[in-house]
């Protein structure tokens, strides 16, 4: 009995915690409770916290669900970050429920379940690995909620909708762009994603698609880094003794080329270095002539679509199944127009 | 006369098997590999261990008194996203950014060891709770962001030879710790025979607590060449890296019953491991046949542990 009441009580701290830490109209998870007096308890304190906090609007109350990648690489954090605030200014009849999941699959799924027992309208989901996070469709689908996809796509296509910029395309940008600074021939190397995402996929095929078909050009060695900045610096380091004559170093995100510049720059060798993500530290490095150029995928354009989306799709309007959100080139000429501060 | 001889062999390998396979990988690797042969390579292995290096020989200590400390790889990340909350704000505060760094991390260090020595609390499931809740801190204190540094001295600390010269100095000191001064005997007793120690005077609670504290800032010194050489400060950061400070520990001959263990052990252990990963990227191997070989390699080294203790009894 002494336990139940103070599994009770832990079960009320930890919802009124989550109610002033979100600060929203959030009602209270149905959980499945042993000791029924002390949850009536928490449902009033949770009506009465939700109505000092009912924004005022007239339109009916929108969950949005989001479920992040992660929220600790540089573009993910940008993209979520967007997310987050386009809601906040354009929906303010919307509850948004962010889930960051750390890079780690199964924290996906299970933030997906909790998402659902939330009874959020849509969910955006900002798929883990193609493949797992397939699943969170179907979780979805069994309690009729709406998926929209943003940024990276699962192997199923019965979403609602996908929001995202074609990964293949700014492969393609990146192996032209390398193609014509070398002049059509020279060694090269690839620093690849984590495998089996589909950016990786994506932006690797893009460079299928372009530099890799060019007889002059030599693909030295392709390696993964998993997108971080510490294993690209030291494979990175690896290669720079071995292949004498590399000439370019093509990184499928930014982190990876802030860390394959780190290591020509502590080795003093000159290298043609491009990434993808445009993120705020690369820009800078374009700026002052250290990074080659970037492609910019565009984190602001992604969340407000994906955003606007998803309430359409909560609200019942028809969208289509695809938006397609450009890539661009930046490099020293016109890397000006992207720095913000 | 047939067992004096087996004795004499068993010690033999037992104190050089893992310097022959360090030997047997580099001139393996020499003969493959050009690149291999330069001493840019040779450098350039000696920096790559250096961050896991410091974490692992912070790791020897405490596997030595019988624990283990699995925070480690979260507190590289709680270091170099407190030095470089400061580093942000004010970018020649360089100094002030590492003791920053440094004493977070000794006192998240300081709580593994006050629930193992006072609370009684298992090594390992006290530093499992510390791992999460430290790299938890990371993501709450940076808001999930990784930090850009700008600082114009900072970086020095990871360029070039620094993060050899300072892992190569924490070895020294932790040898001579271990070796010439008390309390590296007081470590060795409590390892050994924890209750035999205390009986013969030895603060056996103190020694552990300080053996975590050591563990802690070592992570934070290590977290801190890593923020340098990457230059930024990532909450992210660092994931795992416990399992290859265990591995070289280990592999250098520590026993995880504690009571044995040598830090030019552990220093050979993580240029086993630091071998590997270069010589498979210079292979062009990929990295998830390296996780397959480090894993026999580490059995292998704890496969001839347990002979080698059985034989020489």
């Amino acid at each position: 009995m002494k336990m139940k009441k103070l599994l009770a009580g832990v079960l009320v701290g930890t919802v009124m915690l989550g109610l002033v830490a979100c600060g929203s109209s959030a009602e209270a998870e149905s959980e499945s409770s042993e000791a029924p007096e002390e949850t009536v308890a928490v449902e009033e304190v949770v009506e009465e916290v939700a109505e000092a906090t009912e924004p005022v609007a007239e339109e009916a109350e929108i969950k949005v669900g989001v479920l992040m990648k992660t929220m600790s690489d540089t573009y993910s954090n940008k993209l979520g970050t967007a997310i987050q605030t386009y809601i906040e200014e354009n929906y303010p009849n919307a509850t948004l429920y962010l889930m960051d999941g750390q890079a780690d699959i199964a924290q996906q799924i299970s933030q997906a379940e909790d998402l659902i027992t939330k009874q959020v309208d849509v969910i955006v989901l900002n798929p883990q690995d193609a493949d797992g996070s397939a699943q969170v469709l179907d979780l979805a689908a069994t309690a009729g909620i709406p998926v929209v996809e943003v940024n990276t796509e699962t192997t199923r296509t019965d979403y609602a909708s996908f929001v995202g910029s074609e990964d293949v395309e700014a492969g393609e940008i990146m192996g032209n762009f390398v193609k014509e600074q070398l002049g059509g021939e020279g060694q090269i190397a690839i620093l690849e994603g984590e495998m089996g995402q589909s950016a990786q996929i994506k932006r690797y095929e893009g460079l299928e698609n372009t530099i890799l078909k060019e007889t002059g050009i030599e693909c030295v060695a392709t390696l993964s880094a998993s997108w971080s900045r510490d294993t690209a610096m030291s494979t990175t380091e690896d290669w720079l003794g071995k292949y004498a004559d590399l000439k370019a170093i093509i990184c499928e995100n930014d982190d990876m080329a802030m860390g394959a510049l780190q290591a020509c720059e502590s080795q003093k060798r000159e290298m043609i270095i491009i990434g993808t993500d445009a993120i705020p530290d690369a820009l800078q490095a374009i700026k002052d002539g250290r990074l080659t150029a970037t492609v910019l995928q565009d984190a602001e354009g992604q969340a407000s679509k994906a955003v606007d989306i998803a309430i359409k799709v909560a609200n019942g309007e028809t969208v289509d199944a695809r938006y397609k959100v450009e890539f661009q080139l930046i490099t020293s000429d016109n890397v000006n127009d992207y720095i913000t501060e | 006369m047939e067992d004096t001889r087996r004795f004499i062999s068993a010690e033999f390998i037992k104190k050089y098997v893992i310097f022959i396979v360090l030997l047997a990988m580099w001139i393996l690797m020499i003969i493959v590999s050009p690149t291999f042969r330069t001493v840019d390579n040779a450098v350039n292995i000696l920096r790559q261990v250096s961050v896991n290096g410091i974490i692992a020989i912070g790791m020897t200590f405490v596997i030595m008194t019988g624990g283990i400390d699995l925070t480690v790889g979260s507190l590289i990340a709680v270091s170099g996203v407190v030095a470089g909350s400061i580093l942000v704000v004010n970018p020649d505060n360089v100094a002030f950014a590492i003791i920053a760094a440094l004493a977070v991390c000794g006192l998240l260090g300081a709580m593994n060891g006050f629930f193992v020595a006072y609370m009684g609390v298992p090594a390992f499931v006290a530093t499992l709770a510390g791992m999460t809740i430290a790299r938890g801190f990371a993501y709450v204190y940076s808001n999930g962001k990784p930090y850009t540094l700008a600082s114009e001295k900072f970086p020095y600390i990871g360029k070039g030879s620094s993060p050899i010269m300072i892992f190569l100095i924490i070895v020294a000191v932790a040898h001579v710790l271990l070796k010439k001064m008390k309390f590296g005997r007081y470590i060795y007793a409590t390892g050994g025979n924890i209750k035999a120690a205390a009986a013969s005077g030895v603060k056996v609670k103190s020694v552990l607590l300080k053996v975590y504290i050591l563990s802690g800032v070592l992570a934070g010194i290590s977290g801190i060449v890593l923020a340098s050489r990457t230059n930024s400060g990532q909450p992210a950061v660092g994931t795992g890296y416990e399992t290859d400070a265990i591995a070289a520990a280990v592999i250098g001959g520590t026993s995880m019953t504690g009571g044995i263990g040598t830090i030019p052990g552990t220093l050979v252990g993580i240029l086993i491991i630091g071998t590997l990963n270069n010589g498979l990227n210079l292979l062009d191997v990929s990295s998830y046949y390296q996780q397959i070989i480090k894993g026999l390699i580490i059995l292998g080294a704890v496969c001839f542990d347990i002979r080698t203790k059985n034989t020489s009894k």
